[in-house]
C-alpha cells in the first residue's frame, strides 16, 4: 500500500477512537451529571414521626435523596413515583436494604407530619422530612444542592419554590457516592439503584 | 412416501401461522378497543380536547396537577384558559421550567397554540395546577371543568386517575 493512504487511514482511525471516547465521556457525564459531592460524608438531625432522625447512624445500605416540597404538583410528584415504581420492580429482599428520603425544603409551610405523611403514600420506603430553615440550609449545602423561596402573589398559594432536580444516592456510612439529575424514567433509577447495592 | 410427510409437515405449518396470526389479530383489535375506550375526548368546531385526566390527590399535598392534550385543528390562533375545576377552590394554568438542574413553575394566565398546532399537557411540562378540593374525591371519578378556548366556556370533564398508572402508560407509550 502506498504511503499516503496508509498514513490518512491511520489519521482517520485514530481521530475517530478520540472522537467516540470523548462522546462516549461527555454522554456520561450528561446523562448522570457531575458528583457534586465525591465521598463527602452526609451527617443531619431531622425530626421524625416523633424522634429525631439520625443520618448517618440511621442509614441503610443505600440510601436516596430528594429535595422538594409536598405542594409541588408535577415534578416532585413525578420523580418520586418513579423512584417507588422502582422500588417495587425490585426483590423484595433488595427493597429493604432502601431508604429514600425526600427533604422538604418548604420549611414556612410544611410540617414533619404532613410530609411523612405525604412521602408515605407514594411507598412505605420513603421517608418525608423536614425541619428549620437552618436544619434545612445545613442539609442542603452537604448535597451542594439548592432551593429558593419567592413571593408569588397571583397565585393560590402565594409562594413558588426553585429546587434542584437531583437523585443523591449515599452508602451505608453516609458517603455520597452518586447523584442522577432528571430522571426520566423507572428503569433509569432502577438500573442505578441496581448498580449502587 | 417423504413428498406426502413433506405437504402434510407444510400444510400444518400453514395451519399454525393462520392460527397465530388470528390470535395476534384479535389482540390487537382488543387492545385497540380498549384504548379507545379510555381516551375521553371532546371535540368541537376546529379543536378537540383528548384524554383529560385529574391525579388523585394526595394527602399532606394542597396540590394537584391535571393533563389533557388539545390540538387546534383550524388556521387561526387559539387561546386556552381553564377558569374552574369542580370541587377544587382553585385552578392555574402552569408550566415548568428547567434550568441549570433548578426546576421551577411558571404561572401563565393562558396556553397559546399555532394554526394545526397540538399543545400538550404532560408531567414535567405544561399542566394545570389544582389546589384543595372541598370534597374527597375517588378513583374514576369524573369532575367537571370550565375551560374558555378562543372566548367561548367549553365544559369538559376529567376523570380522576392514579398518578402511577398514568406515569407508566404514558412511558410506554412514548417508548
Amino acid at each position: 500500500m502506498p504511503r499516503k493512504p496508509l498514513l490518512f487511514v491511520t489519521t482517520f482511525a485514530f481521530l475517530f477512537v478520540i472522537l467516540t471516547g470523548l462522546i462516549g465521556f461527555y454522554a456520561h457525564k450528561v446523562s448522570e451529571g457531575p458528583l457534586l459531592t465525591p465521598h463527602q460524608t452526609i451527617h443531619f438531625e431531622l425530626p421524625w414521626e416523633n424522634q429525631t432522625f439520625k443520618f448517618p447512624e440511621q442509614a441503610n445500605k443505600l440510601n436516596l435523596f430528594y429535595f422538594g416540597y409536598t405542594n409541588c404538583p408535577d415534578v416532585c410528584p413525578l420523580t418520586l413515583t418513579y423512584i417507588a415504581q422502582s422500588l417495587k420492580n425490585i426483590d423484595s429482599q433488595l427493597q429493604d436494604q432502601i431508604q429514600v428520603i425526600f427533604v422538604s425544603v418548604d420549611h414556612q409551610h410544611d410540617n414533619p407530619e404532613a410530609t411523612q405523611v405525604y412521602a408515605q403514600s407514594f411507598d412505605p420506603h420513603i421517608k418525608g422530612m423536614t425541619g428549620t430553615e437552618s436544619q434545612i440550609n445545613a442539609l442542603v449545602q452537604q448535597f451542594h444542592a439548592s432551593y429558593t423561596i419567592e413571593k408569588a402573589e397571583k397565585t393560590y398559594l402565594g409562594y413558588s419554590v426553585t429546587h434542584s432536580d437531583r437523585v443523591f444516592f449515599t452508602n451505608q456510612n453516609g458517603e455520597v457516592i452518586k447523584s442522577i439529575s432528571n430522571v426520566q424514567s423507572v428503569q433509569e433509577i432502577q438500573n442505578h439503584i441496581k448498580e449502587s447495592l | 412416501m417423504i413428498f406426502i410427510s413433506r405437504f402434510l409437515s407444510f400444510g400444518m405449518i400453514l395451519c399454525s401461522l393462520s392460527v397465530s396470526q388470528e390470535i395476534l389479530a384479535k389482540t390487537h383489535s382488543q387492545k385497540n378497543h380498549q384504548k379507545s375506550d379510555l381516551k375521553n375526548e371532546f371535540k368541537k368546531g376546529s379543536w378537540n380536547i383528548l384524554n383529560p385526566r385529574i391525579y388523585m390527590p394526595r394527602p399532606g399535598s394542597k396540590a394537584t396537577a391535571g393533563y389533557f392534550e388539545l390540538s387546534n385543528q383550524s388556521s387561526a390562533d387559539l387561546t386556552l384558559t381553564v377558569s374552574e375545576v369542580q370541587p377544587f377552590a382553585r385552578v392555574e394554568t402552569h408550566e415548568t421550567v428547567k434550568e441549570n438542574e433548578q426546576v421551577k413553575m411558571i404561572q401563565v394566565d393562558q396556553f397559546s397554540l399555532a394554526p394545526k398546532e397540538t399543545l400538550q399537557l404532560v408531567p414535567g411540562g405544561k399542566h394545570i395546577m389544582l389546589f384543595e378540593p372541598q370534597k374527597p374525591l375517588q378513583l374514576g371519578q369524573t369532575l367537571r371543568g370550565k375551560l374558555k378556548i378562543q372566548n367561548q366556556i367549553v365544559e369538559v370533564d376529567f376523570k380522576v386517575v392514579d398518578r402511577a398508572q398514568d406515569q407508566i402508560q404514558g412511558q410506554h407509550q412514548h417508548h
